[in-house]
């Protein structure tokens, strides 16, 4: 393994660059494609070790490599049941993330949590 | 003298290196704490797995265990723990127990009550109408 050691990244022509912080720190550092209807799995993931399914939609995400604190941010995708669920609301739970795991919970207007065939993770943060 | 690369730049190598592995096995468990919760199951990531059984890029679980009792903002030994050899499904199924599911699951000094097993992911029913009416016990009986 070789690393590129550099302050900013830019074009050849020197119109456009970005600190190098940006591309380290902007990226993201887990994600994770749960396929959450039927026996649960993982699609395909990165820095994530393993889930848990806790109840019907309830999933732990465990880090393989743990973030440096719980501050970090993550964006999440769902798919809409075939177009039979509206209004679903997706989240880490109340008391929030810890550095080394996310609890999320995927819940439909109307029929509480549920299952979905596609709950989709992406986090952004400081690593440990 | 050579430094062990961070963790991450080890899982970005297994990324464009290894193919992800479904795992044959999944650990089931109880959590004393939610009494009332139904069985959780915990299935390995396919990356994660490859990783395992590839060896050389994974940490020693005590290194896990060690930060896992500092607090959550403190600094990591496990990003540059030197890595360990690899591991079959069974073994990696053992470590993960120990890194994802919580010590009072696995770790109970004078307790008979088995509060998880590992059993292959085909025991696991398909249809989750009554997921949440599962049972370890249940589930285990029908892995048998």
């Amino acid at each position: 393994m070789s690393t590129v050691r550099a302050d900013n990244y830019g074009n050849r022509l020197g119109t456009k660059s970005v600190p190098a912080g940006y591309v380290v720190d902007g990226t993201a550092k887990a994600w994770v494609s749960i396929s959450g209807k039927g026996t649960p799995s993982v699609r395909a993931s990165l820095n994530i070790s393993s889930i848990v399914h806790n109840a019907t939609g309830d999933y732990t995400n465990n880090y393989a490599s743990a973030f440096a604190n719980a501050d970090y941010n993550a964006a999440f995708m769902n798919d809409n049941d075939g177009g039979s669920t509206t209004a679903v609301t997706l989240g880490f739970i109340a008391t929030g993330p810890t550095a080394s795991s996310g609890r999320i919970q995927v819940s439909a207007s109307g029929l509480g949590r549920i299952n979905l065939n596609w709950v989709g993770l992406n986090v952004f943060g400081a690593l440990a | 003298m050579t430094t062990t690369p961070h963790l991450f730049e080890r899982i970005m190598w297994a990324s464009q290196n290894l193919k992800p592995v479904q795992p044959d096995y999944c650990v089931l468990y109880e959590d004393p704490e939610e009494p009332d919760a139904p069985v959780k199951i915990m299935i390995a990531a396919p990356e994660w797995l490859a990783m395992a059984l590839h060896g050389g890029l994974l940490p020693p679980i005590e290194a896990y265990l060690l930060d896992a009792q500092e607090p959550d903002d403190a600094p990591k030994r496990h990003p540059y723990a030197e890595p360990i050899g690899p591991m079959t499904q069974e073994e990696a199924m053992e470590y993960l127990v120990m890194k994802d599911v919580p010590r009072r699951v696995w770790d109970r000094p004078g307790s008979n009550r088995r509060l998880f097993a590992i059993v292959p992911r085909s025991a696991i029913p398909a249809d989750q109408t009554h997921r949440d009416a599962w049972r370890l016990n249940d589930l285990v009986r029908a892995a048998a």
